[in-house]
C-alpha cells in the first residue's frame, strides 16, 4: 500500500484525535516499518489494518465507520493533487466510470506495484449507477467515503447502498443514487 | 514530560521518514535517469524560452553536437520551421496548459546540415501552474519517411506509367481485352469496341469466342496458340472473326497471361489489331503476281516463236527481191528494186537489233563466261575501224594498259557489240581528227580486275540536252538525215543494256563541234589464278611455263649454259641441240613449244635449219621458232617472217626479255588453241553452211525444183566467184558490187545463209566505195568455206 494512504491516515487521526493517539498507533510493535511512513514509500497493507483496528479500539468506533470517514478525508488529497482526473469528467457518474478505465490505468503506469481495487461500473439509469468493488484488502468503506466526497466536487449529492456480494467483503456492490 | 517524549518520537519519525523518502526518491530518480540515458529515443528538455537544458546520448548522437555545444542550443537551431508549423503555432500547442502532449512529425537539421524526420512526443512542464518548458521524446523516422515517400513516388510513377501505356494502346488502335479463367471478358477498352462494333456493355461478361462469332477452326487455332504460350514461346497470330454486323475481319492477336500477386493465373489479356485491309492487300498482290507470271510466260513463248516467225518471211522477201533484180528489168523497175533492196537491208538490221534488245530486256541474254584476250579483241576492232575511216583524215589510236597481260573471263560477243557500236558511231560522226580507244586498269583485287575504257572522238559532238537521252531506244540525235548517219537508233541502247548486263557502267561527255567521249567501266575476273602455267619469276614478272619442252639450238656452250640456268631456275623443261643437224633430228620426232634458234652455227646455220623445218614434214613444222642473234644488221623484227622465224631475240638478252618472249608467243598460242577448241565445238554442234529450214520454206518440199537449183548453182558459181575475185583485185567497186549481189542471192537460194550474208557485206561496202580490206577479208573467209558448201550440197 502506498505511503500516501498511511500519511493521510495519520494526518486524519492527528487532526481528529491529536498526535498522542498517532504516537500510540505508531508505537505498535507489529508495525514492520517501525511506524515510519513517507508518501513515496510502500508499506504492507497489514500495518494499516493493525492501526485501524487499534484506532477503532482506542476511540470506540466501528472500523467500517472509521474507514468511510477516512475515505472522505483522503478525497481531499486526490482532488488537490490529482485534480486533472476530476476535471476530466463532467459529472460524478462519468468520473466513477473513469476510475477503473482511466485513473487506475494511469496510477499503475506510475506505480506499477500499486494495489488497487477493481471496479465494475455500470450506469443503471440517469440517476442510478452500480459499482462492484473487488479487493483482497476489503476496504470497500474507504471507496464509499471517496465516492461520497467526490460527488461534492461535482456539486452532486448521492446515497450509496452497500451490499456484500462475498461474505468476506472482498466483493461488494454499491448502488449509487443521485439525490435530486 | 510525556509530551516531550511524544514530540521527541515524532521528530525522530519525521526525520526517518524524510530520509527514507529521500532514498526512495533518489533510487527512483536514478532509475529514470538511467533509462533516459540508455534509451534509443531522443530525450530533450527545453526551458520556457526554448533552450536546451537536458539531453540524452541519443539526442547527442542524432544531432551530432558535442556536450558543450548542446547546452548552448536553442530549439530553432535544429528544428526546421516551415509554413505549416511556425514558431508561434508550436508554442501555442506546447503551452497548452492542460498538459496534453502531442505527436508530430518534425524535421530537424543535424550539425552537418543533414535533414532528418522525427516523431516527437512533447510534454509541457509546469511549475506552479506556470509553463516551465517542455520535455521532448523523439524517434528518428527518416528511414520510414523515405520509405513512405519512395512508396508514394513509386505509386505515382506506376500510375503515370499505366496511363501512358493505356494511352499508347488506345492511340495505336489496339483492342485490349482481359478475360478471366472462365473465359469471360472482364475488361475491355474503347479500341476493342471500335474494332468489333459492340458497346462496352455488350462486351463485358461475354464469351469472346461467341462475341467474335469465331469458327470452330479458329477456336482450335487459338487453343493451339494458348498452349504454345504456356510453354513459354511468345506468340502473335492471325484469326478471322466477325464484327457485330457480321462483317468479316482479320485480327492480329497477341495474348499473355494475367497473374496475381502470388503468381497464380487469374486470366488472359489479349491485344487485337485489325489487319483486314492488309489481308485484302495481300490477296490483291497475290493476284497481281499471278497475272504478271502469266504475262511473263506469254512473253517467253512469244520470244521463242518470234525469231523464226519474223526472220523467215524476211529472208524470203530478201531472196525474192534479189531474184527479181536478176530478171530482165527496165530502168524504172531496176530503180524501184534498188530502193526495195536497201530498205530490206535496213529492215534486217532493225529486226536484228530489236530482237536482241528484247532478249536483253527479257533477261534472256545470258552472259557467257569465255576466256577472252581483251587486247586482241580491241585490237581487231580498231583495225576494222581503221579501214572504215580509210578515206578520211582520221587517226585511230589504241592504248592498252600493259598490265592487262592475262586472259580474262568475259563475254566476247557482248563486248564486241559494245565496242563495235561505240567505235562505229565514232567513225560515223567523225570527219577529221582522231578516234581513240584507251584502256586502263583501275583496280586489281586478288583476281578481280576493274577496267576502264574510253572511246573518244573529235567528231560532231552531242548537244548537252541530248546527253541524257542518247541511250534511250530509237533516239537519234542528229538532224542530218543522210544515209551516212542512218541507223536504227538502237545501237547505244543495246550498248547500255549489254553493259548493265555485265554489271558495268557507261557515261558520256561531249561538246558540240568538238567531239565526244564514252567511258565504260567493267569488271572482269582474271583467269590468272586458274592458269597454273604462269609462274612468277621476279617481283611483278611472270613467265608462262609451257607444257611442252623448249628446244634450245645453240652451239656456244656458254650461251647454252646461260639459258639452261635460267630455265632451270624457272622450272621450264627444255632440250638441247648443239647444232642445226641435231635440231633437225629432234624435230622429226618431238613437238616443242618454242624453238630458240641460234643463227650463227656451223654446219647448218639458223636460217637453213629453220627453212628445213618450215618446208619439210616434222613435228615442229608450224612451231614457234625464235631467232637468237648477236647481230641485228641483217635480221630484224621486220623481216624475220621471211626466213620462217616467228620472232627475234637479240643477244645478249636479260632474263626478263627471255620471259617476255616466251609469254608473248605461248600466250598467243594458248589463246588460239583455246579459241579453236571453242570453235571446233561450235562447228561440230551448230554451224553448217546450209540452213535446212530455209530450204524447206523456199522449196516447200519440191525436191525436183531444188535439185535443179543446185545444178544451176554448181554450174554458175565458180565463174561468178572468179569474177568477183578479179573485181576485187582490180579494185573495181562497181564490179564487186554486181558480183557480190549475184552471189548473195545465189547462195541464199541454196540456203547458205551465212555465206550469203558475207556477200551482202561485200556488196554494201562496195556500194559505199570503201573498205576494200574488209571486202578482201570477207572474200577470203568465203573462199575458205566454199568447199564446205559443196560438200554439204552433195550430201543433201
Amino acid at each position: 500500500m502506498k505511503g500516501v494512504v498511511f500519511t493521510e491516515f495519520l494526518e486524519m487521526v492527528e487532526a481528529e484525535y491529536g498526535y498522542e493517539l498517532v504516537d500510540k498507533l505508531l508505537d505498535n510493535p507489529g508495525l514492520e516499518s517501525g511506524g515510519v511512513y513517507t508518501t513515496v514509500g510502500t508499506y504492507s497493507h497489514g500495518e494499516m489494518v493493525l492501526m485501524l483496528t487499534q484506532l477503532s479500539k482506542e476511540v470506540g468506533a466501528d472500523p467500517h465507520v472509521l474507514l468511510k470517514a477516512f475515505g472522505n478525508y483522503i478525497c481531499g488529497y486526490f482532488t488537490k493533487h490529482y485534480e486533472a482526473f476530476y476535471k476530466r469528467a463532467d459529472n460524478l457518474f462519468s468520473f466513477l466510470i473513469s476510475i477503473e478505465e482511466h485513473i487506475h490505468v494511469e496510477v499503475r503506469k506510475l506505480y506499477p506495484d500499486a494495489e488497487l481495487p477493481k471496479f465494475d461500473t455500470e450506469i443503471i439509469d440517469e440517476n442510478n449507477l452500480k459499482m462492484i468493488y473487488s479487493s483482497k484488502r476489503k476496504m470497500s468503506d474507504l471507496a464509499v467515503g471517496l465516492i461520497e466526497k467526490s460527488a461534492e466536487y461535482y456539486k452532486e449529492t448521492v446515497t450509496i447502498k452497500k451490499s456484500n456480494i462475498s461474505e468476506d467483503e472482498t466483493k461488494v456492490e454499491f448502488i449509487v443514487t443521485k439525490v435530486v | 514530560m510525556k509530551e516531550i517524549e511524544v514530540l521527541k518520537r515524532r521528530i525522530q519519525r519525521e526525520i526517518k521518514a524524510r530520509k527514507s523518502a529521500e532514498r526512495i526518491l533518489e533510487e527512483k530518480a536514478l532509475e529514470l535517469f538511467s533509462a533516459v540515458q540508455k534509451m534509443n529515443d531522443v530525450f530533450l528538455r527545453l526551458d520556457s524560452s526554448g533552450c536546451v537544458r537536458e539531453f540524452n546520448p541519443a539526442a547527442q548522437k542524432l544531432l551530432n553536437y558535442s556536450q558543450a555545444e548542446f547546452l548552448k542550443l536553442h530549439f530553432t537551431d535544429f528544428v526546421i520551421i516551415n509554413e505549416d508549423n511556425s514558431i508561434e503555432e508550436l508554442k501555442k500547442i506546447i503551452q497548452n496548459q492542460d498538459g496534453t502532449s502531442f505527436l508530430q512529425g518534425i524535421q530537424v537539421k543535424t550539425r552537418d546540415g543533414k535533414i532528418l524526420h522525427l516523431e516527437v512526443n512533447a510534454q509541457p512542464v509546469f511549475k506552479n501552474k506556470v509553463y516551465n518548458g517542455v520535455i521532448l521524446v523523439a524517434r528518428d523516422i527518416s528511414k520510414r519517411m523515405n520509405a513512405e515517400k519512395a512508396y508514394s513516388d513509386a505509386q505515382l510513377a506506376l500510375k503515370i506509367s499505366e496511363q501512358k501505356y493505356r494511352g499508347i494502346i488506345e492511340n495505336m488502335d489496339l483492342g485490349v481485352v482481359e478475360v478471366n479463367n472462365e473465359n469471360v471478358i472482364v475488361k475491355t477498352n474503347s479500341s476493342f469496341c471500335k474494332l468489333t462494333g459492340y458497346t462496352e456493355e455488350e462486351i463485358l461478361f461475354k464469351n469472346p469466342d461467341k462475341l467474335l462469332q469465331l469458327s470452330e477452326e479458329t477456336i482450335q487455332i487459338i487453343k493451339h496458340h494458348t498452349e504454345k504460350r504456356k510453354r513459354g514461346t511468345k506468340d502473335i497470330y492471325e484469326i478471322k472473326a466477325r464484327r457485330k454486323t457480321g462483317k468479316e475481319i482479320w485480327l492480329l492477336i497477341s495474348g499473355g497471361p494475367i497473374l496475381n500477386v502470388e503468381g497464380k493465373l487469374v486470366g488472359t489479356i489479349g491485344i487485337h489489331y485489325d489487319i483486314t485491309e492488309r489481308k485484302q492487300l495481300e490477296e490483291s498482290i497475290k493476284l497481281a503476281r499471278r497475272e504478271a507470271e502469266k504475262a511473263q510466260e506469254a512473253e517467253k513463248q512469244f520470244l521463242a516463236n518470234i525469231s523464226h516467225e519474223i526472220k523467215t518471211p524476211l529472208n524470203v522477201i530478201v531472196g525474192m527481191t534479189n531474184l527479181l533484180k536478176d530478171t530482165k528489168l527496165n530502168a524504172e523497175q531496176d530503180d524501184l528494186i534498188n530502193v526495195l533492196l536497201s530498205s530490206t537491208d535496213i529492215l534486217q538490221n532493225l529486226i536484228s537489233d530489236v530482237l536482241h534488245i528484247s532478249k536483253v530486256d527479257a533477261g534472256k541474254v545470258l552472259v557467257e563466261k569465255d576466256l577472252i584476250d581483251l587486247p586482241k579483241i580491241l585490237f581487231d576492232l580498231t583495225e576494222m575501224i581503221k579501214t572504215k575511216v580509210e578515206n578520211k583524215p582520221v587517226e585511230v589510236i589504241l592504248e592498252i594498259d600493259p598490265s592487262i597481260n592475262s586472259l580474262y573471263y568475259g563475254d566476247q560477243r557482248l563486248l564486241n557489240q559494245v565496242f563495235l557500236n561505240l567505235l562505229s558511231n565514232a567513225s560515223k560522226f567523225t570527219e577529221k581528227g582522231f578516234i581513240s580507244l584507251k584502256v586502263k586498269v583501275l583496280e586489281k583485287n586478288e583476281n578481280r580486275v576493274k577496267v576502264f575504257f574510253e572511246v573518244s572522238d573529235s567528231g560532231i559532238g552531242i548537244k548537252e540536252k541530248d546527253l541524257d537521252i542518247i541511250f534511250d531506244r530509237f533516239i537519234q540525235v542528229t538532224e542530218i538525215n543522210s544515209i551516212k548517219y542512218s541507223g536504227t537508233g538502237l545501237g547505244l541502247s543495246i550498248v547500255k543494256k549489254n553493259i548493265l548486263a555485265l554489271n558495268g557502267s557507261i557515261e558520256v561527255d561531249s561538246e558540240l563541234g568538238k567531239g565526244s567521249t564514252f567511258t565504260v567501266c567493267l569488271e572482269f575476273e582474271d583467269s590468272l589464278k586458274s592458269f597454273p602455267d604462269y609462274k612468277k619469276i621476279n617481283l611483278g614478272e611472270e613467265v608462262f611455263i609451257p607444257k611442252l619442252p623448249i628446244l634450245i639450238v645453240e652451239d656456244n656452250p656458254l650461251n647454252r649454259k646461260y639459258i639452261t640456268k635460267i630455265f632451270n631456275k624457272w622450272g621450264i623443261s627444255y632440250e638441247i641441240a648443239e647444232h642445226g643437224m641435231e635440231a633437225v633430228e629432234k624435230v622429226k620426232t618431238t613437238l616443242y613449244s618454242i624453238i630458240f634458234m641460234d643463227i650463227q652455227m656451223p654446219v647448218l646455220d639458223g636460217y637453213k635449219t629453220t627453212s628445213w623445218i618450215r618446208k619439210n614434214e616434222n613435228q615442229c613444222k608450224d612451231a614457234i621458232i625464235i631467232a637468237l642473234t648477236a647481230s641485228t644488221l641483217s635480221l630484224m623484227p621486220g623481216n624475220v617472217a621471211k626466213y620462217g622465224f616467228n620472232d627475234i631475240l637479240p643477244k645478249p638478252f636479260k632474263p626478263g626479255q627471255l620471259s617476255a618472249m616466251i609469254n608473248k608467243h605461248l600466250k598467243q598460242n594458248e589463246t588460239n588453241s583455246i579459241q579453236t577448241n571453242k570453235e571446233k565445238k561450235e562447228e561440230i554442234t551448230v554451224e553448217q553452211e546450209i540452213d535446212i529450214s530455209i530450204l524447206d520454206d523456199l522449196y516447200q518440199g519440191d525436191l525436183e525444183y531444188f535439185k535443179e537449183m543446185i545444178e544451176i548453182f554448181k554450174e554458175t558459181m565458180p565463174e561468178e566467184i572468179s569474177n568477183l575475185n578479179t573485181a576485187i583485185k582490180s579494185e573495181n567497186y562497181h564490179a564487186i558490187m554486181q558480183s557480190a549481189h549475184k552471189l548473195k542471192s545465189n547462195f541464199a537460194m541454196v540456203g547458205a545463209k551465212r555465206l550469203s550474208e558475207n556477200f551482202q557485206i561485200i556488196e554494201s561496202l562496195s556500194r559505199q566505195n570503201d573498205s576494200l580490206n574488209t571486202i578482201k577479208e570477207n572474200f577470203a573467209s568465203i573462199q575458205e568455206r566454199l568447199n564446205q558448201v559443196y560438200t554439204e550440197l552433195n550430201k543433201l
